[in-house]
């Protein structure tokens, strides 16, 4: 019920949003850039409220610990962008992996096999043979 | 036209090592056919055409297929399409054996593929020289029929809406197709090109699988040390092979009906392999068969939808299904352009397709069905927390990969994000991607015939196959609107009665 709650809620501004910003939209002749998105966001608000007035009963389970995991990856991805453009796409992505794997409690030597694979991967496949630039 | 380039050593390589790779995907439960396809992409784009092509093909066959693996071990469906008839296949492992069970699975695919590749050749054919004649007027009656079938047929109901208007509304940002204005980039420019739609898929399905499992924090006591128990021992190629062979040659009209009604939902818009394979094992079931003529009939028919979906992903440029949304997504990242103008400018990549098509049902997918029954157990014994790292950077370097665009993996994360709430709050994922796809597709062919008219409404109901498409949608509004009352009325009924007593 919750996240029913919670994501009626959530596409409900976004509906209304994209209505609102819609209307500051350029007109043609006719009907110009606005139409399909105003369209759309009054559809997604009906469908919005609809949710919020009959969400069901939650099925997943999750943990406490589950969200500090989620919230520190969350924080690596975030940061991707800079370590990807500083240390480069390879060791980027081997970073990646070894914070799953130690978020996950994988043992070390698992840690380090993943990460490598990873690096491989990525600087050999990707940034030597297919040449992206990382 | 050179035929002769899909029998190279590189085509059937790619389309070996994709057909593994899907399988094990197929393989274990919650790792679906659409998360193997997208982190698959990124390679994809750096192959040929030809070989790219292949190992998707290769690789949606094999996932479908091994989706039943999962089923037959311990109950527990690798992929949603095999869900239709878990119980069935187990029992049937139960009574004789998981390689019987496995073996009917395979050739039940194998013949259902091919049965599908056939319609497939006939049905995009004819559907592509039909829509030589189309213009903006029928392709938006066709492509709001792929919208109204998305949004009606997708379960739970409101979700499935929400979930596809969402995917709608989020492929409005960028450059509008009528006056070129940009819209919801909030000045910055990396948005004006419009949301990369791989990048999205690969956050929808890859990175948010990352997420939902790290909020679980349950890896490998889960699922994966369960499969270990059902390691699959001994068999014969007898048991693999001659015997479901000798059950599908007694029940060729069961299995030819359930192939070719597979096919046709798999052609529908917004149905796709798992619906195909409900349907079809519930008139198995209605009629009383067997448990192994229900596994018949549900195997046979996913593996056909498959080739089905690829009917009007062909020949119209509308997809059938999530994969084919994906795959159209990356044919146009590619240049290739889906339609009927497919058929007469690149015909040889069709033939190319149909070849393919052919030898992953008749090749393929017995000869990986048979090795992944032997070894599945090895695959399964991957720890999970090791596969999650691997998705997790896959995802990062997939989507870094496209454009070389660093902004593209705050995208991924944010998508990301999206994908971790819509499971959580159990949304069709699959809506999205499909709104994503159709969504453009239906604005640029509604303007552009507006544009054409002058905003002459009527000029929609003007030419015959327009009116013909729009009665189609009315009609399919209609019914399913009927069926879904339907069940609302019966399910208050059931309530009602159990109130009272």
């Amino acid at each position: 019920m919750l996240w029913d709650r919670i994501l009626a809620l959530v596409s409900l501004i976004l509906g209304g949003l994209s209505l609102a910003l819609s209307t500051t939209f350029p007109r043609g002749q006719g009907p110009g850039p606005e139409l399909f998105p105003s369209i759309l966001g009054m559809t997604l608000v009906m469908f919005s409220v609809i949710l919020l007035l009959n969400p069901s009963p939650d099925r997943h389970e999750e943990n406490s610990k589950g969200w500090l995991s989620l919230a520190l990856v969350l924080v690596f991805f975030a940061l991707s962008p800079t370590l990807v453009t500083h240390l480069g796409l390879a060791v980027a992505a081997a970073l990646g992996a070894a914070s799953v794997s130690l978020l996950l409690k994988e043992p070390l030597a698992r840690l380090l096999v993943t990460s490598l694979i990873v690096w491989l991967l990525g600087q050999y496949i990707f940034v030597r043979w297919l040449g992206i630039p990382g | 036209m050179n035929v002769m380039l899909v029998l190279t050593p590189e085509v059937f390589l790619a389309m070996f090592i994709a057909g593994l790779y899907g399988a094990i995907f197929g393989a274990i439960p919650g790792l679906t056919a659409t998360l193997a396809l997208s982190l698959f992409i990124p390679f994809a784009l750096f192959l040929p055409p030809e070989v790219g092509v292949a190992a998707i093909i290769s690789l949606v066959a094999m996932a479908i297929f091994a989706g039943d693996i999962g089923s037959v071990l311990v109950r527990i469906p690798g992929t949603p399409a095999s869900a239709a008839y878990t119980e069935e296949i187990n029992d049937v492992a139960k009574e004789k054996g998981p390689f019987f069970a496995l073996g009917l699975s395979a050739l039940g695919s194998a013949l259902g593929s091919l049965v599908g590749t056939g319609l497939l050749v006939v049905g995009s054919l004819g559907m592509a020289m039909l829509a030589r004649q189309f213009s903006s007027f029928e392709y938006f009656w066709l492509v709001l029929l792929g919208v109204t079938t998305g949004i009606l047929a997708s379960e739970p109901f409101v979700k499935g809406a929400i979930a596809f208007i969402l995917g709608m509304l989020l492929a409005t940002i960028g450059y509008d197709p009528a006056l070129g204005y940009p819209r919801f980039t909030f000045g910055n420019p990396n948005l004006l090109g419009g949301i990369n739609f791989i990048v999205a898929l690969i956050g929808l399905f890859g990175l948010s699988e990352v997420f939902y499992q790290l909020l679980r924090a349950k890896t490998d006591e889960g699922t994966t040390s369960n499969l270990r128990l059902g390691l699959v021992r001994g068999g014969s190629l007898r048991t693999f092979f001659l015997e479901p062979l000798l059950l599908i040659i007694r029940e060729k009209a069961l299995f030819l009906r359930s192939s070719i009604l597979g096919t046709f939902i798999g052609f529908l818009p917004g149905a796709g392999s798992d619906f195909a394979a409900w349907i079809v094992s519930n008139f198995a079931r209605l009629t009383k068969a067997p448990k192994e003529l229900v596994t018949l009939a549900g195997t046979s028919a996913n593996n056909a939808a498959v080739a089905g979906a690829w009917i009007p992903a062909l020949s119209l440029g509308i997809p059938g299904d999530t994969l084919t949304a994906i795959i159209l997504g990356l044919f146009l990242t590619l240049g290739i352009h889906p339609g009927p103008e497919l058929f007469s400018k690149n015909l040889s990549l069709v033939v190319e397709m149909y070849l393919i098509f052919f030898i992953s049902s008749v090749v393929l997918m017995p000869i990986i069905g048979y090795i992944a029954a032997k070894v599945v157990g090895l695959v399964l014994k991957l720890p999970k927390g090791m596969l999650l790292s691997f998705i997790a950077a896959i995802s990062l370097i997939g989507a870094y990969s496209i454009n070389n665009n660093p902004f593209d993996l705050y995208l991924l994360t944010a998508f990301g994000v999206l994908g971790l709430f819509f499971k959580l709050g159990n949304f069709p994922l699959g809506q999205t991607v499909l709104g994503l796809v159709l969504g453009p597709l239906l604005e640029q062919n509604l303007m552009m015939s507006m544009i054409k008219t002058h905003w002459n409404l009527f000029s929609l109901f003007e030419r015959p196959v327009a009116i013909f498409l729009a009665v189609a949608n009315l009609l399919l509004v209609l019914s399913l609107g009927w069926w879904k009352m339907k069940q609302v009325l019966k399910v208050r009924s059931l309530q009602s009665r159990t109130r009272r007593r």
